[in-house]
């Protein structure tokens, strides 16, 4: 979903960058991009993925903010320095929300996006990653760190600039963790999230019509009443998702289950066409 | 005996790892419920921050303490999550002496950030808290559940991370800046004073002296933490530890998997079984039925909708296929099928065990 809005924003003529959060891509393998690294690659026109580590991105930072090179260099290649950064609370998460928010603050080396959307880790680990600058910011009155926390933190509460989508599938462990995500948001961050669900399966036929087949085939035809029965389950799961989804969500847009299409672009131009004209 | 209840009976811990949304948490209650049903005092532990182990056992909530799980047979079960604050806060207690020194840890307030609100502290804990399961022999077997993949090799990397951090090198220059005195301990290291100026350009001094202060704290506890991680990786990598890679017959999650395994191999820790989660319910329905017209359009419908299912899963089992003829058939293979019912408490995780008995 993350990709098909990017490529949506992109298809309108904005440009995009895709950030994916590592160390492991899955884009890279998705769309055959070959090694993604901090370089952005280019997927369609005027869309632009990159895979962010906290490494990658604090060298960036380093590099720009220190401009000499040589100390780059003693900074990243002593072994002190590496245990450090490794050791160090909040830096890792400070580092990427720093990229990711660094256009907006006109801080670290220029990115000419109009929008960024970035694909986050799953629920408790982004709630660990926005809680980072928050508790710096509190703890760290002077100095960069403290100041910038303080920033980032700003910038990913405006509801100007920075918005949150929430992905589930219509099932109920899904439904369960967009709740509780929903809610810590709202309850930590005054975050409002908009939620959108993934892999809804069109069964055309009704309940009914497809228990009354099952009944009238199961002496000839045993295994078609098993598999009706496992469609109205998988109806009925997804049924109450959906409604507890738009519980969350009275806005709530429904993704088709595109089990038709395997070309990854095709796709995003099916997902992202529903995602700004639904 | 099957391969999956082979696992079961010659491993002590069995850890299982996967990327998001494959169903790991389900799985590894799964693994837990077949343990303790077939006698094993088990206790299944999640990493996850998230309450998805709760959820899939069918509990309000769960907490740092074991809580017993009822069950049908003669087995018992327990499960807990790793409470990091209360985790740390007992190893400071444990091993720090004085009153006085544990006070100055427990109160250093980027301590207490990383218990409460930053992350980073999970690893640590979740390796103390098995080792700690492990070494109380209360438990024949301890089911761990990690997060999802990036954060799962977050932990699979935590002992070694530490280790780097403790080493005395490292050490001496957070904790005795100013007792460097011999000459050549000066020149070599000339170069991190230039880096620590550059690194307070960075952070600011106030972040730094924190950040100082901290690690002069913990200092007392060097030792202790590092036989501890010793303890860990020893136990990870031994015979007594399983893993299990948990992924679902889809391309992109199969080749997700295949990152993590590489991984896995590259720390040394071998992997044991792969469970394929809800796998797609494959059944020989009739080619052509006559029915009565109302009938027959939803048979029609019916029918197509199984024929791309089937069509679509057929070709993720292929992927699936290849993946497991490249990892060698040493390895067990646990393929779990899609239920028509809900699998989200306990009743639902013992008839899912039932039905991996018929198939097996």
């Amino acid at each position: 979903m993350g990709a098909s809005i990017a490529y949506g924003y992109a298809k309108k003529g904005a440009r995009v960058l895709l950030i994916e959060l590592g160390p492991i891509s899955f884009y890279e393998n998705f769309f055959h991009l070959g090694s993604m690294g901090p370089q952005p690659v280019g997927l369609v026109k005027n869309l632009d993925i990159v895979l962010l580590t906290a490494e990658s991105c604090l060298k960036e930072y380093v590099l720009h903010y220190l401009r000499v090179k040589k100390i780059y260099e003693i900074f990243f290649e002593n072994r002190v320095m590496r245990a450090f950064i490794q050791a160090a609370p909040a830096v890792a998460e400070l580092s990427i929300l720093g990229k990711i928010t660094s256009q907006i603050r006109h801080v670290g080396p220029p990115m000419e996006y109009d929008h960024v959307v970035v694909d986050a880790y799953a629920t408790g680990h982004f709630l660990a990653l926005l809680r980072s600058p928050a508790a710096l910011g509190e703890m760290i009155h002077t100095g960069p760190f403290g100041v910038e926390s303080r920033k980032i933190i700003e910038v990913l509460l405006n509801p100007q600039c920075c918005d949150y989508t929430l992905v589930a599938t219509p099932e109920p462990l899904p439904v369960q963790e967009t709740k509780e995500l929903q809610e810590a948001l709202m309850a930590e961050f005054g975050i409002k999230a908009q939620v959108l669900v993934n892999k809804v399966l069109n069964i055309e036929p009704t309940e009914e019509s497809v228990s009354q087949l099952g009944q009238i085939t199961k002496v000839e035809e045993p295994s078609v009443l098993q598999f009706c029965t496992y469609l109205n389950y998988v109806r009925r799961r997804q049924d109450s998702a959906l409604l507890q989804l738009k519980d969350l969500d009275k806005n709530l847009k429904y993704f088709p289950w595109l089990m038709n299409t395997t070309e990854p672009i095709k796709m995003l131009e099916l997902l992202s066409e529903r995602y700004f004209h639904e | 005996m099957s391969r999956l209840d082979e696992l079961i009976e010659s491993h002590e811990v069995i850890v299982l790892v996967g990327n998001g949304g494959v169903g790991k948490t389900t799985m590894s209650s799964l693994l837990a419920v077949r343990a303790a049903q077939k006698g094993h005092r088990t206790l299944v532990l999640t990493v996850d921050p998230a309450k998805r182990l709760a959820q899939a056992l069918g509990v309000d909530a769960l907490s740092g303490e074991s809580s017993a799980i009822s069950i049908e047979g003669k087995g018992t079960l327990f499960a807990a999550v790793i409470d990091a604050k209360s985790i740390f806060d007992r190893f400071i207690r444990k091993h720090v002496l004085s009153v006085e020194a544990q006070e100055k840890i427990l109160n250093n307030r980027i301590y207490q950030k990383l218990t409460t609100q930053l992350s980073g502290s999970q690893e640590f804990t979740a390796l103390d808290r098995l080792l700690t399961a492990h070494e109380s022999q209360q438990y024949d077997r301890i089911i761990l559940d990690t997060p999802p993949a990036s954060h799962a090799i977050d932990f699979l990397e935590e002992a070694e991370k530490i280790e780097n951090i403790f080493q005395d090198a490292v050490l001496k220059w957070f904790v005795s800046p100013f007792q460097r005195q011999s000459w050549v301990g000066q020149i070599i290291h000339r170069g991190t004073n230039v880096a620590f100026k550059g690194l307070e350009k960075l952070t600011g001094s106030e972040f730094l002296e924190e950040l100082l202060n901290f690690f002069q704290t913990v200092y007392v506890l060097k030792d202790q933490i590092l036989k501890r991680m010793s303890q860990a990786r020893q136990l990870l990598q031994s015979p007594k530890v399983a893993f299990v890679l948990v992924t679902q017959a889809d391309k992109n999650k199969i080749q997700a998997a295949e990152a993590l395994i590489g991984t896995l191999n590259k720390r040394g820790y071998e992997l044991k079984h792969i469970f394929v989660n809800r796998t797609f319910p494959h059944m020989k329905l009739a080619t052509t039925m006559v029915l009565a017209p109302d009938a027959q359009k939803t048979w029609n419908q019916v029918r197509g909708l199984y024929q791309t299912m089937e069509a679509v899963n057929r070709a993720h089992e292929e992927a699936l296929g290849h993946l497991l003829n490249r990892l060698g058939s040493h390895l067990g293979v646990t393929k779990v099928i899609d239920q028509d019912q809900d699998i989200d408490d306990i009743r639902g995780l013992e008839v899912l065990s039932k039905t991996l008995d018929s198939k097996l």
